[in-house]
């Protein structure tokens, strides 16, 4: 038996505030992901030093809440593209078994993508902005087994960052922000098209 | 099967192609695979020959499966085509054909073709379409169990339903095929289930003969999450508030999944209604709450569930239960308190009993019970709640009134007070005016319901407060620990209820019906609560065949009636109202029975027209309206004769024996002289006898005839009685006796020393005379006797009988010793004067037979050793003679 109601806004903030909920969720998922992974790994729970992988201008209070969306959400692209890297190359170099690292892994990725759908919907049309990767898988720092985890345990970090911060802004934007989901872009909607049986 | 059936029906049409023109004939429309048609609408096929051929339209018929269509279906186009229509119905799936041959003999070879034809309807559109995932851990299954309803008319094809799930922000699509024909649910692997998303759901439905699509189900992915009930439920006492629990749990998933809101509802363990917390106190996103007015020492078993926020997701499930109970108050109402009167002699036994209050509000420990008496010093007591009855018994005079007061006590305070007044015995208030009670037969127990009336009149100041019915097993068993009575309150403005009391079946209760007065004392300005005259009735809440039957007995038989009682069985196995008692009685093993039915109230009966002196059996039933029970068999015999029938025989014998005896007597007398004779033959005198003056010194021959000697002998013995030693003797005593006789004469022994002599001379003669107890009296006939003339014959002993025993000496001389010299001198008295004249003369006393006759005059006669030694010295007296 369904509620009522269930097609209206979510709590007081509708499209934002889903959205500002599924980063606050995947924030929650991205630091599981990194326990699971330092526990699977034995690696210690202090963070990995050299700074984030990802770099994006500061956000300054002087930014527009749209323009520090779109900031945040080429943070979260680049995030996105880091982790995919981290998958392809763990499955690559690793068996195939189930784990529940996997699984969240798995969830993250996905969450991340729709994430990144649904802040794709606040952005302001004409908007643009890059983010940089400090460092990619083939870099030189990542070379050795210890080198490679190291590398991912900062990936892990990233995403834990970012969608943190994603999830803050989200939630600290305006009534005005919020507009209804609109349709995705072409570009986009070609690139996460899928048809999954 | 399918493709075998296909496999036969191409290679019927193989041979047809080969064994006749193939190419003569064709159906339009025409398809490799079969026609699907829609059930209900209308087909049209035409067959067309071919050029060349040698058939005509009119040759051509069309057959399905076997069975030729009628020609009336036909419609001829032109002479190389005719077409058939007819409506699709769901059984015509088969094999269509079209034949031409020529209806007469000929030798051109028929053409044959076919086409295969499905029948089904288009598939309906699904209605009311929902999906639902169901949490699995802290996460929501990927896996969306989507349903709807297909309709109920199944498309008799294979039927595809898809179902669809669209992310809308990513336009990711997911969906699942489920191939049935009426498919009503499916599930579709999300592979993960995305929060806080945009789905689109919508189910697809295609068959042969088109496709439906249902309405499309646009959500955000909340909508189809089915949470876990709340975790780790608790119920926790609040320990100073008794009408208060807190309840607490955790929330089953992560906020950041579903923030959920959740329902309370609770029940008190005894019942099975549920309270529902209003929604709006437990919307927050909360894992505690405190129910609230409770009632105090209750146990309560609470329920939780949870929604998404806002009513977002669905319901979950509810959790299990769990049991908490509130914590005690002080008794809240006064308890029930009631009174049973029993009147004795000159003394009423007052029973008080009564129950729990009804809001005990915990557990009672105690009851505090005050009495006083015609408004005397109070009387309290203290009774302890765990007694097994709850009652205080008292005498009261009936004289007296009494006032009583009763509270219950728990643990945490004391109940309002009952009260109860009961007047004197002559003061008491009016009663009901009639009161009747009737069994309803309800499901699954009979009830009782009472009815009464109303009071008929009562002073105007008493205020009629309520009825109370009070009903009282009878006979109370005295073995069981609780009181088998109870009783209820009804209002006063009602005149019949039912009975809410456990009434055993079988058991006869008392039923009453009290109205409860209330009223106020004026000088006290207490409020009495009195019970006016109780209206009482017998009453069974269901009647049972009785559990024994009477045990009769019979206590007068007499010739042609007997009376029987029987004893009435007992209250507690009768098991309902007697109707009446059978009894039934029989000759017996007859088997002829009758019978005869009394009163229940009747416990004597006297069976009349009975035959006499004839075995009876008979038992007695007793009955009620639920069925009847004999007795054991009793059995009895009537008399012989009526009542004075022996009385009157033995009157009638009685007065026959006076009247024999009289008879006899009277005859006896009139007969005397002759009896006389008989009895007592007449025994000459020996003192006038010719002896008693006969001289030793008279020849014997010169005197013996002309004087009759009588001489008495007595003999105990004679031939019968005599011992074979004596038998054996005697005849030398005989001869002896004789030739002493002979020898000496009769005169010889004058003193009759030995009488031997001449009873052996009779014996001889006349021996059937004597007899063992008579005494033989002899008579010496020295003459003629009786007339006879005398001759010189030896003196003839006449013999005569005596009942006198005597002469026991000589064959008992031990006897003698002892009383024979005296019985025998009694005997001879009449002869004393004779024997002493004469033989005192003669004997010298030593040789005197008869010298015991002396006894009176000798000291030597007195003593019995000198008669037995006279008796001797007589013996040996003889010898010289």
């Amino acid at each position: 038996m369904a509620g009522r109601g269930t097609n209206g806004r979510h709590g007081s903030r509708g499209h934002a505030g889903r959205a500002a909920a599924l980063a606050r969720l995947l924030h929650k998922e991205c630091s599981q992901l990194l326990e699971l992974y330092r526990n699977s790994e034995s690696l210690p729970s202090s963070p990995v030093d050299g700074g984030y992988l990802v770099s994006i201008p500061p956000l300054v209070p002087q930014l527009s809440d749209a323009e520090k969306i779109s900031i945040l959400h080429a943070a979260l692209k680049e995030c996105l593209r880091l982790l995919e890297d981290v998958i392809t190359r763990e499955d690559a170099d690793f068996s195939d078994e189930d784990s529940e690292y996997k699984r969240k892994r798995k969830t993250v990725r996905d969450r991340l993508g729709h994430l990144l759908a649904s802040t794709e919907q606040l952005l302001v049309d004409g908007q643009k902005f890059e983010a940089k990767v400090k460092e990619e898988l083939d870099g030189q720092a990542v070379r050795g087994s210890f080198g490679l985890k190291m590398w991912i345990v900062r990936v892990l970090q990233d995403l834990v960052h970012w969608t943190g911060q994603t999830s803050d802004t989200l939630r600290s934007l305006p009534a005005e922000m919020e507009k209804a989901p609109k349709t995705m872009s072409r570009r986009t909607r070609r690139g996460a098209e899928k048809i999954r049986k | 099967m399918d493709t075998s059936h296909h496999l036969l029906l191409l290679l019927m049409f193989l041979h047809y192609a080969i064994g006749s023109n193939s190419s003569c004939v064709k159906i339009l429309p025409d398809s490799s695979s079969d026609i699907v048609l829609e059930v209900g609408k209308n087909f049209t096929a035409t067959c067309h020959l071919l050029e060349g051929s040698v058939y005509t339209s009119d040759d051509i018929e069309w057959r399905l499966e076997n069975i030729s269509i009628a020609k009336q279906f036909y419609r001829k186009i032109n002479e190389t085509a005719v077409s058939v229509t007819v409506n699709v119905s769901s059984d015509m799936s088969g094999l269509l054909r079209c034949r031409a041959a020529k209806k007469s003999l000929s030798y051109a070879p028929q053409c044959i073709y076919g086409i295969f034809l499905r029948t089904g309807y288009p598939p309906l559109k699904p209605k009311n379409l929902s999906c639902l995932a169901v949490q699995e851990g802290k996460d929501i299954s990927s896996y969306l169990n989507c349903s709807w309803d297909p309709g109920s008319r199944s498309p008799l094809l294979d039927t595809n339903y898809t179902l669809t799930v669209n992310l809308l922000a990513s336009d990711l699509t997911y969906k699942a095929e489920c191939n049935q024909h009426l498919a009503r649910y499916c599930v579709v692997n999300l592979e993960t289930f995305q929060i806080h998303m945009l789905y689109r759901v919508w189910v697809e439905v295609k068959n042969a003969l088109g496709s439906e699509r249902s309405d499309e189900l646009q959500k955000y992915s909340a909508y189809f999450v089915k949470p876990n009930p709340p975790l780790n439920v608790r119920v926790l006492t609040e320990v100073n508030i008794s009408t208060s629990l807190m309840v607490t749990w955790k929330h089953p998933v992560y906020k950041t999944v579903l923030k959920l809101s959740y329902a309370i509802r609770y029940r008190k363990v005894t019942s099975d209604v549920w309270v529902e917390v209003p929604e709006r106190f437990t919307k927050a996103y909360m894992e505690s709450f405190r129910l609230q007015s409770l009632e105090p020492y209750t146990q309560y078993v609470v329920q939780m569930r949870c929604i998404g926020e806002s009513h977002s997701s669905h319901w979950s499930n509810w959790s299990a239960s769990i049991t908490g109970h509130t914590t005690e108050a002080k008794p809240a109402s006064a308890p029930d308190l009631w009174r049973i009167i029993q009147p004795t002699s000159n003394n009423r036994n007052v029973t008080l009993v009564w129950k729990a209050p009804v809001n005990t509000n915990g557990k009672i420990l105690e009851y505090y019970l005050t009495i006083s008496q015609d408004y005397g010093m109070l009387e309290s007591h203290t009774i302890r709640a765990d007694k097994p009855r709850l009652m205080y018994s008292m005498e009261l005079p009936p004289g007296k009134m009494a006032s009583i007061e009763l509270a219950a006590a728990n643990s945490v305070g004391v109940s309002p007070k009952a009260t109860l007044f009961i007047p004197r015995s002559d003061q008491e208030l009016p009663g009901v005016g009639n009161m009747s009670w009737s069994v309803r037969d309800e499901k699954p127990e009979p009830e009782l319901l009472v009815e009464w009336t109303a009071v008929p009149s009562r002073p105007a100041d008493l205020h009629l407060f309520y009825y109370l019915l009070e009903w009282v097993k009878i006979p109370q068993n005295v073995h069981q620990t609780e009181l088998q009575a109870g009783w209820q309150r009804v209002s006063c403005n009602v005149t019949n209820t039912t009975l809410n009391g456990d009434l055993e079946k079988f058991k006869r209760y008392n039923i009453s019906v009290y109205p409860i007065y209330k009223y106020q004392v004026r000088h006290t300005l207490q409020t009495h609560f009195q019970a006016g005259r109780p209206v009482t009735r017998p009453a069974y809440i269901q009647q049972g065949t009785p559990e024994k039957g009477p045990t009769v007995t019979v206590t007068k038989s007499k010739k042609n009636s007997a009376a029987l009682t029987w004893e009435e069985i007992p209250l507690d196995r009768q098991q309902g109202f007697f109707t009446n008692y059978t009894i039934f009685y029989e000759i017996r093993n007859t088997k002829q029975w009758k019978s005869v039915t009394v009163s229940p109230n009747v416990h004597s009966y006297v069976l009349t027209d009975l035959a006499s002196e004839t075995d009876y059996v008979v038992n007695i039933m007793a009955s009620t309206v639920a069925g009847s029970v004999k007795g054991m068999d009793c059995t009895f015999k009537t008399m012989k004769y009526g009542d004075g029938e022996v009385e009157v025989i033995v009157v009638v014998v009685c007065l026959s024996f006076l009247f024999l005896t009289v008879f006899i007597i009277m005859l006896c007398l009139r007969k005397r002289e002759v009896i006389k004779k008989l009895l007592w033959p007449q025994v000459p005198d020996p003192s006038d006898s010719s002896i008693a003056h006969w001289s030793p010194d008279f020849p014997i021959k010169a005197n013996v005839p002309k004087e009759d000697v009588s001489v008495v002998e007595v003999d105990m013995f004679d031939g019968k009685s005599m011992s074979e030693e004596d038998k054996a003797v005697l005849p030398l005593k005989k001869d002896k006796y004789l030739s002493e006789e002979h020898s000496s004469g009769i005169g010889g022994s004058s003193c009759m020393s030995s009488p031997r002599h001449s009873v052996s001379d009779i014996d001889s003669g006349d021996s059937g005379q004597t007899t063992a107890s008579t005494v033989q009296y002899s008579s010496v006939m020295a003459g003629a006797h009786k007339g006879q003339t005398p001759s010189h014959q030896p003196p003839v002993f006449a013999r005569s009988e005596s009942t006198q025993p005597l002469l026991d000496c000589e064959e008992h001389p031990d006897h003698l010793s002892e009383s024979g010299g005296q019985s025998r001198s009694s005997y001879f008295r009449r002869g004393r004067e004779l024997e002493l004249g004469v033989l005192g003369q003669e004997c010298d006393g030593a040789s005197l037979t008869f010298c015991p006759v002396q006894e009176e005059t000798s000291p030597v006669a007195e003593d019995p050793p000198a008669s037995a030694l006279c008796y001797m010295q007589q013996q040996s007296g003889y010898r010289p003679q």
